[in-house]
């Protein structure tokens, strides 16, 4: 496992050296835009679930992008956090009468807090040991689901709250909910551009190269892996009560290993690190196995799977591969030339 | 009263196993020398620097930074008592630019919240600014003026790797820089160039341990130099002291210890 990701972590690199990105840049914008009008222009009814669907899938991608693109943790237990997200949604609005606009801010709280819980222990360990403690505890929060039927309903799940609304606008339909999971998608991909380009994710991104010179260089790598942990989490808890409040609905199924799998494989395909790229995985992802399940069956997964292979192979930073966004220094920044490589000048 | 020392070692043994690496080591390092830690290969040299900077954390004796023990403290927080190092095989952010690699270095002084890192606000581009320009100024004084800050590190030579370590490591304004071998793979030219950087960074209140195998180096910039062999420290004084002892020749030419 730990030769999987570090090679694709070379190959990442390798690929930012080269290829040019600007003109898939403008592409990723237009089709963000187009994304965005499409269920309005094309009618949301064929297939209502669809639209909103990529959005949440989109972050979801954006959350874990933190954990795996930008701090280098393999977390196969993420959406454990979807689930929390939910069931404190569901609980909120069944037994205590909460508005989903109370719960989310509630649900991303608890997201972290949990991700905080766990992460302190877990982050201590190192690569394959983290991965197969992530496993671990999106196992216990599915079998939880299932089991602890008193907070979460057991099998059959959590329904039957009042729908939220919004200056008197009530949100029933899976398409009343496409603006606001479109908008958590766009402020996470914000937030998420803003951190990596910080103080700190260039920690993580030190971290994610080599855990000792980044430790010398002064960061706690410790404490800046639960940071990655914790604001990776933060979005897969507000997406899971959005998620809840759109199906009316929270049942253990949609949380599942293979929902935590499909996550990683969304931010493997997209491009690790990349936005654009996590986004375009989230998207691809619902198409697939919503949109080509209803014609292909279960067969779709092996689809996904297939398409996940093909890209790490022929195109191993992604779809998108991550490029980062020059400093801006001052100084115009010159090329190595051969003829400065006297290397004399070497004093104040 | 001499002063205080930046760096006192005291009984320090590191084992790996059944390899005692260190075996009772004991100097210290006054502030604003160059002090070179110079044996023959597998003396202890890096693990003593491991030591030192909190990398390797078990050892016996006792390591002192300006009278403050390191007692159990991580890398980081060695760092924070103002220690910082370079390593024997470079170890760049591979995936990072020139520029942040020297910003990781920056990392304790840049002062960002996580709105300040979220939301880029003003204070975000006032402290990135700030540090920009103070990467700007240690690439020159390291002589690294002429690469691209967008460069990645791996593409660049050899000699210029070692020195974006050197910047690196100073970017957090470090008391005490350790070296490991700064000059390995030089050039005789690079390497005179190397030293007239270490004393140009002493010169800028930096004190120095120095591990060099290039003895031309060592000669030329060191104060006072520490050897070892076999983990233990066998003679201890100025380079024209060191240079003529007749321990010291033995261990390199390979006699047995003592
Ligand atoms: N992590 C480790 N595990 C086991 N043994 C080690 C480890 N690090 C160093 N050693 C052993 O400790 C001894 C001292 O090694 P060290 O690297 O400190 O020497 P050195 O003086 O830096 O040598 P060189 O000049 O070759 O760099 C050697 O015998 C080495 O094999
Ligand atoms: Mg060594």
């Amino acid at each position: 496992m730990n030769v999987i990701v570090a090679s694709l972590r070379e190959l990442e690199a390798l690929s930012r050296r080269t290829g040019s990105g600007r003109g898939l840049r403008v592409g990723v914008g237009v089709i963000c835009v187009a994304f965005a009008l499409a269920p309005y222009v094309l009618g949301g009814s064929y297939y209502p679930d669809i639209w909103t669907d990529m959005a949440l899938w989109g972050t979801i991608g954006v959350g874990l992008n933190v954990v795996i693109g930008f701090a280098g943790l393999l977390d196969l237990g993420y959406m454990a956090f979807y689930a929390i997200g939910g069931y404190v949604f569901a609980n909120a609005a069944l037994y205590h009468g909460f508005t989903l606009w109370e719960t989310l801010p509630l649900g991303a709280l608890l997201a972290v807090v949990a991700s905080a819980i766990i992460g302190f222990p877990t982050l201590r360990v190192r690569g394959d040991y983290l991965a197969i403690m992530t496993l671990g505890f999106g196992g216990i929060v599915y079998y939880a689901a299932q089991n602890l039927s008193a907070i979460t309903g057991g099998y059959n799940g959590l329904y039957g709250w009042h729908n939220p609304t919004l200056f008197g606008h009530p949100f029933i339909a899976p398409i009343d909910f496409y603006p606001l999971a479109l908008a958590l998608l766009l402020v996470a991909a914000l937030v998420t551009m803003g951190l990596r380009s910080s103080r700190l994710g260039r920690a993580w991104a030190s971290i994610k190269d080599d855990e000792l010179a980044a430790a010398s260089s002064g960061i706690g790598v410790i404490r800046y892996k639960l940071y990655a942990y914790m604001l990776g989490s933060v979005w897969a808890g507000l997406a899971g009560a959005l998620f809840a409040a759109k199906d009316q609905l929270v049942s253990p199924e949609s949380f599942t290993f293979n929902a935590s799998f499909f996550a990683v494989a969304v931010v493997v395909l997209g491009g690790m690190g990349s936005i654009a790229g996590v986004v375009l995985g989230g998207v691809l992802y619902v198409v697939i196995a919503e949109w080509l399940s209803a014609y292909t069956g279960t067969l779709s997964g092996v689809i996904f799977a297939a398409l996940l292979l093909l890209v790490v192979l022929v195109r191993p930073a992604g779809l998108v591969p991550y490029r980062p966004k020059p400093p801006r220094l001052r100084r115009p920044a010159t090329r190595a030339a051969a003829d400065l490589e006297t290397g004399g000048d070497s004093g104040p | 009263m001499a002063p205080e020392p930046i760096l006192s070692v005291r009984e320090v043994e590191v084992q790996f196993g059944g390899v005692q690496a260190v075996a009772g080591c004991t100097f210290v390092v006054a502030p604003g020398q160059i002090v070179g830690l110079i044996g023959p290969n597998g003396a202890g040299k890096t693990s003593l620097f491991n030591a030192i900077s909190g990398i390797v954390r078990h050892y016996h004796g006792e390591i002192r930074i300006a009278g403050r023990s390191l007692r159990g403290l991580p890398a980081h927080r060695v760092a924070a008592l103002g220690l910082s190092r370079t390593f024997q095989n470079i170890r760049l952010f591979r995936s990072l630019s020139v520029a942040d690699n020297v910003l990781v270095g920056e990392h304790r002084r840049i002062r960002e919240n996580l709105l300040d890192s979220a939301f880029h606000t003003p204070r975000f581009h006032r402290e990135e600014g700030a540090a920009l320009s103070r990467v700007e100024n240690l690439l020159e004084f390291v002589g690294l003026q002429h690469l691209d800050p967008q460069a990645l590190p791996g593409s660049l030579p050899y000699g210029d790797q070692r020195r974006l370590e050197i910047a690196r490591a100073l970017a957090s304004q470090p008391r005490l820089l350790l070296l490991d071998e700064p000059a390995a793979g030089m050039n005789t030219v690079e390497s005179r160039s190397l030293g007239i950087l270490v004393r140009s960074i002493r010169e800028r209140g930096v004190t120095v341990l120095l591990v060099e195998h290039d003895m031309r180096v060592v000669m030329s910039v060191c104060d006072r130099v520490v050897v070892l062999n076999f983990g233990r420290l066998i003679a201890e004084g100025a380079p024209s002291e060191i240079q003529t002892n007749p321990e010291v020749i033995a261990a390199y030419l390979g006699g047995p210890p003592g």
